[in-house]
């Protein structure tokens, strides 16, 4: 009985320490891009399922799911801490779920890439930069354009 | 399996640092900041009458971006990490990831009482390395209404810091070719009864436009960190203390708002290990020496410090002291923070020990029992 106790207790301490340093365990945070979805800036706020309630008082703004799209409107790149990990399937079968067309067809159709997906949220974020200015026409309109950009 | 339980529980406890929160009492903590508060007295000081929002943006938590004016006109964060980064004043501040982050903080508040014709904006920034070169445009702060009515200070793709003032579809631009890296304020104030719009950089006004031309409307947006609430045009680096006045301020007034007083840095404070000795270097010798003179009415007179060891003696010049008048010091080097070290660590060890001592002594008990 005591020697169960004492496993009990070793197993307990770490992660009792773990959770008290605040980290989501197992959450990966970080940038995706989508192509090719017709209807993006309609389809894309689905995938907010897969990211922390924003209703919370205690949440993080940079932990919620955030979205960008390109100027013609092809384009997607949504940022989160996922609760799960947004593996291409998984967004696949969500974003199925907001349009007619078969899971296979929306399979064909998209184009789907993490940024960093091994590597941590400022990894991800310098991903995302990169290509942004790689691709800057598609994403930002000149400066005598910007107008009443919203 | 007792002996697997026994080593499993010292291996938890040595790898989660167990034995050096033993250690802790000897240990020398980091330095700590204390917030100095004086910044935001300061801002809320500055023409309080016309002060419609004061952002400081050292939330920790939550998309609120409080609003400090009195006016309760919070904003909303949006993607921003928050206390990414620390202020002047050791208050913490949020970082823009240079993609889609933004703070909103239009309100009707803020429509009604923003008549254009009378601004100033105020904000803190920090670039990212990279910043002064990437050519891309980055908004810092932007009040518009539409493409004819837009108040901003941003850097366009040319890397020049702008100002820039369009009233009634009339452009209006100041530049900067500095490339500050650390926290700088910036300001932009605008005013048709002084027909005068001036930009600041660092407190000191950057260039001068006259005549600006007659806003009109009501405001449609308000963000800081990018274009628009669209995530267009994305700020990188570090934002905070946004402040908008419905009056232009004078330069000896935003000369103030750009100033921050020192952080308070508190020296890491030794807690006292058992062995521990003080050391006591005087730094300062006193010059004063008191002219002993005889005072009638007064009784009895204490120079301070002690010229030599505990004794006080009262100065008052009177030939004879009587007895009782001089002091006596007592002195311990005992204080409340090292005997709460020396609980600490005492009871922490003590629990320890017991519990190894409990567990030894059941498995010997148990292995006496056993028949040979």
């Amino acid at each position: 009985m005591r020697s169960i106790l004492i496993v009990i207790f070793a197993l307990w301490f770490p992660i009792a320490q773990a959770s008290a340093q605040n980290n989501p365990p197992g959450q990966w945070c970080g940038y995706a891009l989508i192509e090719g979805v017709p209807g993006i800036d309609r389809a894309a706020p689905i995938l907010s399922l897969l990211t922390p309630d924003a209703g919370r008082a205690d949440v993080l703004p940079d932990q919620l799911f955030q979205v960008k799209y390109s100027l013609d409107g092809t384009k997607a790149i949504v940022e989160a801490c996922w609760k799960i990990f947004p593996s291409r399937d998984v967004i696949v079968n969500l974003l199925t779920l907001t349009g007619s067309e078969s899971k296979e067809a929306v399979d064909q159709k998209i184009t789907y890439s993490l940024f960093a997906p091994d590597g941590s949220r400022e990894d991800s974020a310098a991903s995302v930069r990169e290509y942004l200015a790689k691709n800057i026409t598609e994403w930002e309109l000149p400066e005598d354009e910007i107008g009443a950009t919203k | 399996m007792k002996r697997f339980a026994v080593v499993l529980l010292l291996l938890t406890l040595f790898a989660s640092g167990v034995p050096s929160a033993f250690g802790q009492s000897c240990a020398t903590p980091p330095p700590t900041y204390t917030p100095t508060p004086g910044y935001r007295a300061t801002v809320q000081a500055v023409a309080p009458g016309n002060l419609l929002g004061y952002f400081p943006m050292d939330e920790t938590t939550g998309t609120t971006a409080e609003d400090d004016s009195g006016n309760n006109a919070d904003g909303t964060y949006s993607g921003v990490t928050l206390n990414a980064a620390t202020f002047l004043t050791g208050q913490g501040a949020p970082s823009f990831d240079g993609v889609n982050d933004y703070m909103t903080f239009l309100t009707t508040y803020l429509q009604t009482h923003f008549p254009g014709q009378e601004v100033t904006m105020l904000v803190w920034v920090k670039v990212n390395a990279g910043y002064w070169t990437d050519n891309t445009q980055r908004f810092i702060i932007r009040l518009f209404i539409d493409a004819s009515y837009d108040l901003r200070i941003y850097k366009p793709a040319s890397n020049l810091l702008n100002w820039r003032d369009i009233v009634g579809g009339v452009t209006r631009i100041i530049q900067n070719a500095s490339t500050p890296t650390d926290w700088i304020a910036l300001a932009f104030t605008r005013s048709e009864s002084g027909s005068v719009v001036r930009a600041y950089r660092g407190g000191q006004v950057v260039s001068t436009m006259t005549a600006p031309g007659a806003w009109a409307g009501t405001l449609a947006n308000a963000v800081v960190g990018s274009a628009g609430t669209s995530g267009a045009q994305p700020h990188v680096g570090n934002i905070a203390q946004v402040a908008i006045w419905n009056t232009a301020l004078d330069p000896t007034q935003v000369a103030v708002l750009a100033t921050v007083d020192p952080v308070l840095t508190i020296p890491p404070t030794a807690t006292l290990c058992p062995s521990w000795t003080p050391t006591f270097t005087p730094s300062h010798t006193p010059t004063y020496t008191p002219t002993p003179t005889t005072t009638p009415n007064l009784a009895v007179f204490w120079t301070m410090p002690a010229p030599v060891g505990t004794a006080l003696p009262d100065a008052t010049g009177t030939p004879t002291p009587a007895p009782g008048q001089d002091v006596v010091f007592y002195y311990t080097i005992t204080s409340g923070q090292q005997i709460n070290a020396l609980l600490d660590g005492g009871i922490l060890f003590t629990i320890w020990a017991l519990a190894v001592l409990w567990l030894i002594t059941g498995f010997r008990r148990r292995k006496a029992r056993k028949p040979n």
